[in-house]
């Protein structure tokens, strides 16, 4: 099982009392609650954090795309996965996504992820979210109506450009262009993985089975509510055709690790509380759009019972004041010493067929000491129990194949050498590395 | 009230849904948001002086889906024109149009003011103000849509509620027509901008009554004018008493009143 570290970036000093006195901490946040200094700290501390998960070994790093967000501080996901392109050595830097209907033209997203590739010598998963209502709806305008096939011809110009590496037109209901010329493209041939996050639409799943991509179900609500979605969307691949290779799919899931399960609820408790409460203190308004949810999937919605108690769950969550105890029952959040969890995991990603797993171990208003104790943890005590799960069985067709070996990469030369010094001797001309590039 | 004859039509190659009622000269009425889901008060006393023919627009109520394939305004006002003349009306033609449908027989108006005889708008959508804008009913909570639209919630139940005592499959069924009804017009409206017609109006030249809900909290009263002002043609305001958005709806007696009185 391949096992990632997966960071929002959540913006973690929102005020106290943020669900009673706010209305929502989405599309319509209170934007004087952004401080820029405090934002400032986050930024390099989740940095670090993404960087220490590779040095923990790490499996992959995930950042991802969202808008006027208090939970998520990533507007561009290419923008810290270029960072991470430079800081990371050997983790995939999974970007999970971009949301790319909501860029014009999208082949600004085929570069941008190119260059990533690139940059980390072929390290890249490339996500496509169709995205929420919240961000691509409201936040960034978009027809709800027409968003999925935007959606549809933005990834259609994007693996053309990946696939053909030649100059095209594309001329499309939602893009034109006379002139899309792929120059900067994957060093991974014929192109990246292709990962695609999805909130449990049919349409979704069918289109991830049929392309044969791998389906991520980035859900907050853990493994016991996921079970119903996901299993629709094991019984699409079977209709598809497809195999149930676990690494077709990935979850995300909320932990907290701790020498045992009291001290991990004391550890943890702040931070899973903060999340659930002030985080996703959402306005129901911004949660949905006429046309945005199929009439297929909303049929699905209302004819199975199990999802609707899970939606249910989902909307109390959605109103905070979910104690940690109930998070840790209903599964959000799986709490407790390293075997507790692990065992925990095994089970939970056994019953959902999970083969890449993504933990999120920073979360809320987590401070920096607990994330990295929750990593050092996680990476040293859980992880080792994990990785072996499907490994002899299956084949990971979903992960990067970087052409170039991890020595013969660049790093940033920063790391070789002593700071410069001004007061160094006066530089001579180089002339000789003219000649050694000529010969 | 006798139920009116439906009939089906094909625009685009989807079946649209033709509501009909009434003899005389054909007036078309077209439904903007809810769409028409059953014959109301409001066509009734319309069809007891004119022929009403009530299409709903691809998506709408009893339509097929069609919506998906209409990309810009050009693609609207063509559809429109299409089930107008599928419906057998021929020019010119008198038009009703309500809320966002308003949008669309603006545009035929302003494309083609020859092809109609008379228009009619009710809180009709279109224009677009910074400085007062309309509102986008699908970002309002869902507890408040209702009131947005109409003022009196037992007439707003009337027209647009599913029948509470039919079997629960079946109020489920309505709730799904009326989610693609709400997405066609989405489609339509989103993301509730400028459509441009502010550069266009200026050609409808068709006498056009504007009828306004007193209490329209989606499209401010005061468009009324602003429309009144753009048009080149004759143009007669009226505004509604305790009336919402769809003055129809809140108010079918006097709004049809003003409508025949204005069309004949």
């Amino acid at each position: 099982m391949k096992v990632l570290f997966f960071h929002l970036m959540p913006y973690g000093a929102l005020p106290e009392n943020f669900s009673d006195n706010y209305n929502s901490v989405w599309v319509d946040i209170d934007s004087d609650l952004f401080k820029h200094e405090e934002a400032h700290r986050m930024y390099h501390e989740y940095l670090d954090q993404l960087q220490f998960a590779d040095e923990l070994g790490f499996d992959g790093v995930c950042v991802n795309e969202h808008h006027s967000n208090g939970y998520a501080l990533m507007s561009t996901p290419q923008m810290m996965a270029t960072v991470l392109a430079r800081t990371t050595s050997r983790a995939a830097v999974v970007i999970l996504g971009t949301s790319i209907a909501c860029y014009d033209p999208p082949q600004r997203i085929a570069e941008d992820m190119a260059t990533v590739d690139v940059m980390s010598g072929g390290r890249l998963i490339a996500g496509f979210p169709v995205g929420t209502p919240f961000d691509t709806v409201f936040a960034m305008g978009q027809n709800p109506s027409s968003a999925r096939d935007k959606y549809y011809e933005a990834y259609e110009i994007i693996m053309k450009a990946w696939k053909e590496r030649k100059m095209f037109a594309y001329n499309g209901n939602y893009y034109k262009q006379p002139f899309v010329n792929p120059f900067i493209s994957p060093i991974q041939k014929p192109h990246p993985p292709i990962w695609v996050p999805g909130g449990g639409a049919i349409e979704t799943w069918q289109w991830a089975a049929e392309n044969d991509y791998c389906y991520t179900y980035t859900s907050y609500f853990g493994y016991k509510a996921a079970q119903a979605a996901v299993d629709g969307y094991w019984e699409t691949c079977a209709r598809v055709g497809r195999d149930r290779n676990p690494f077709r799919f990935g979850f995300l899931q909320f932990i907290g690790v701790a020498e045992n399960k009291k001290m991990a609820m004391e550890l943890y408790r702040e931070a899973g509380e903060y999340f659930y409460d002030a985080n996703l203190k959402v306005d129901p308004r911004w949660a949905a759009a006429p046309g945005y949810i199929t009439e297929a999937t909303l049929r699905a919605k209302m004819s199975s019972q199990t999802q609707r108690a899970a939606t249910k769950d989902e909307i109390r969550s959605f109103q905070g004041k979910l104690s940690m105890e109930e998070l840790v029952e209903k599964g959000y959040i799986i709490i407790g010493s390293p075997d507790e969890v692990a065992d925990q995991i095994k089970e939970g990603m056994r019953n959902l067929n999970c083969g890449q797993f993504m933990t999120l171990l920073q979360y809320g208003n987590m401070k920096r000491e607990v994330a990295d104790y929750n990593m050092e943890m996680f990476a040293r005590y859980v992880k080792p129990q994990l990785v072996d799960m499907w490994e002899d069985e299956w084949e990971n067709k979903w992960w990067p194949k970087p052409p170039m070996n991890r020595e013969d990469r660049q790093v940033p030369r920063t790391l070789h050498r002593e700071p410069f010094d001004m007061n160094s001797p006066r530089p001579t001309a180089p002339l000789e590395a003219n000649k050694e590039a000529a010969e | 009230m006798s139920q009116a004859t439906e009939r089906f039509v094909s625009v685009n190659g989807s079946n649209c849904r033709v509501l009909e009622k009434g003899e005389g000269k054909p007036l078309v009425v077209i439904s903007g948001y809810g769409g028409l889901p059953r014959w109301d008060s409001f066509h009734e006393l319309l069809s007891m002086k004119r022929k009403v023919i009530a299409p709903s627009m691809p998506g709408q109520f009893g339509s097929e889906r069609g919506h998906e394939k209409l990309h810009n305004p050009l693609d609207w006002l063509a559809m429109m024109q299409d089930l107008i003349a599928a419906c057998g009306v021929t020019a010119p033609a008198d038009i009703v149009a309500t809320s966002v449908a308003g949008m669309v027989a603006s545009e035929i108006a302003a494309a083609s003011s020859a092809s109609l005889g008379k228009l009619v708008l009710v809180g009709s959508y279109g224009l677009y103000v910074d400085a007062e804008p309309t509102v986008n009913l699908f970002a309002q909570s869902p507890a408040i849509r209702t009131k947005l639209m109409v003022a009196d919630q037992e007439r707003y139940k009337a027209v647009f509620a599913a029948d509470p005592a039919s079997p629960v499959e079946e109020q489920e069924e309505w709730a799904m027509l009326a989610y693609r009804c709400d997405e066609a017009v989405a489609r339509l409206v989103w993301p509730f901008g400028s459509v441009g017609l502010e550069r266009r109006i200026h050609r409808i030249t068709t006498p056009t009554l504007l009828i306004w809900g007193d209490k329209d909290q989606l499209v401010p009263t005061s468009y009324a004018k602003r429309f009144a002002d753009g048009i080149s043609g004759p143009t007669r305001i009226e505004i509604v008493k305790d009336a919402g958005h769809l003055a129809n709806v809140d108010q079918p007696e006097a709004v049809a009143k003003l409508v025949l009185d204005f069309v004949g």
